[in-house]
């Protein structure tokens, strides 16, 4: 095949890290760690179809620290993922190109993913705290 | 086989270059409203009942949203992965076969959260 010596990337190694190109690759890990977390989100619906002992079991999971450490990461990978995905759908109409543009918004994404992020587990909590 | 026969954007996985562009921007855009009205929602749940739950599923409403909630998520997903599996795995018979499970599986996905939604929404008028 003539696809196993094509030339690959310039090693990234020897590139300092921008806030730019760090985003970017951001926006692809969280992109598949949220493809990973999708069907669990499929797991809940089916449980809550199939019965209370189903579901029973899905709650433990979530409630427990490892679900809860593992929400919260896919929590931030969601809003981060869909901020940036805000900033590239504004990319794809022409705007924000611009160097310093993109250094800005960039930072915007991370405190927007960031805020979003504490709201929602503050709301959750106090959620949590009122149902009996 | 030349270069254009080796590039899935023609044919195979993609269909098509353009048409996959537009489905992964189109189904960004339904997604942004859709994960900002079930975040909300489900944060609202937070350690509810399984009663509780199945209520909120069960009105016409929330269940006609997550149906395409569910549906251009695991589109977007498809076409994501599909892009990340395009970019790393170059060998074609692997290719093809990444592609192929992308595919199986968000389709599997789909099916069973609308049977999921489906069955929680008869029974909560029945």
């Amino acid at each position: 095949m003539a696809t196993s010596n094509r030339p690959l990337s310039p090693h990234l190694q020897v590139y300092r890290p921008q806030i730019t190109s760090v985003l970017s690759i951001l926006h692809r890990i969280t992109g598949v760690a949220l493809a990973v977390g999708a069907p669990l989100l499929v797991w809940w619906l089916a449980a809550a179809a199939v019965g209370p002992e189903a579901f029973a079991t899905v709650r433990t999971f979530w409630g427990s620290w490892f679900g809860q450490l593992l929400l919260l990461g896919w929590t931030f990978a969601l809003f981060y993922h869909l901020c940036n995905g805000i900033r590239h759908l504004a990319w794809d109409l022409g705007y924000g190109f611009n160097l310093g543009t993109a250094t800005i918004t960039g930072w915007l994404v991370v405190a927007g993913a960031g805020s979003l992020t504490l709201v929602t587990w503050f709301f959750a909590y106090s959620v949590t705290g009122a149902i009996p | 086989m030349n270069d254009a026969g080796n590039n899935s954007a023609q044919g195979g996985a993609a269909e098509s270059g353009v048409s996959h562009w537009w489905g992964q921007r189109l189904t960004a855009i339904l997604l942004v409203l859709l994960v900002l009205w079930f975040t909300a929602s489900f944060v609202t749940l937070s350690g509810a009942g399984l009663t509780l739950v199945r209520q909120w599923i069960a009105s016409p409403m929330t269940s006609l949203f997550l149906a395409i909630f569910m549906a251009a998520l695991f589109r977007h997903i498809q076409l994501g992965l599909e892009v990340v599996v395009d970019d790393y795995v170059h060998t074609h018979t692997r290719n093809r076969a990444a592609m192929a499970s992308i595919r199986a599986s968000c389709i599997l996905c789909t099916v069973v959260a609308w049977l999921s939604i489906l069955v929680i929404y008869l029974e909560g008028r029945g």
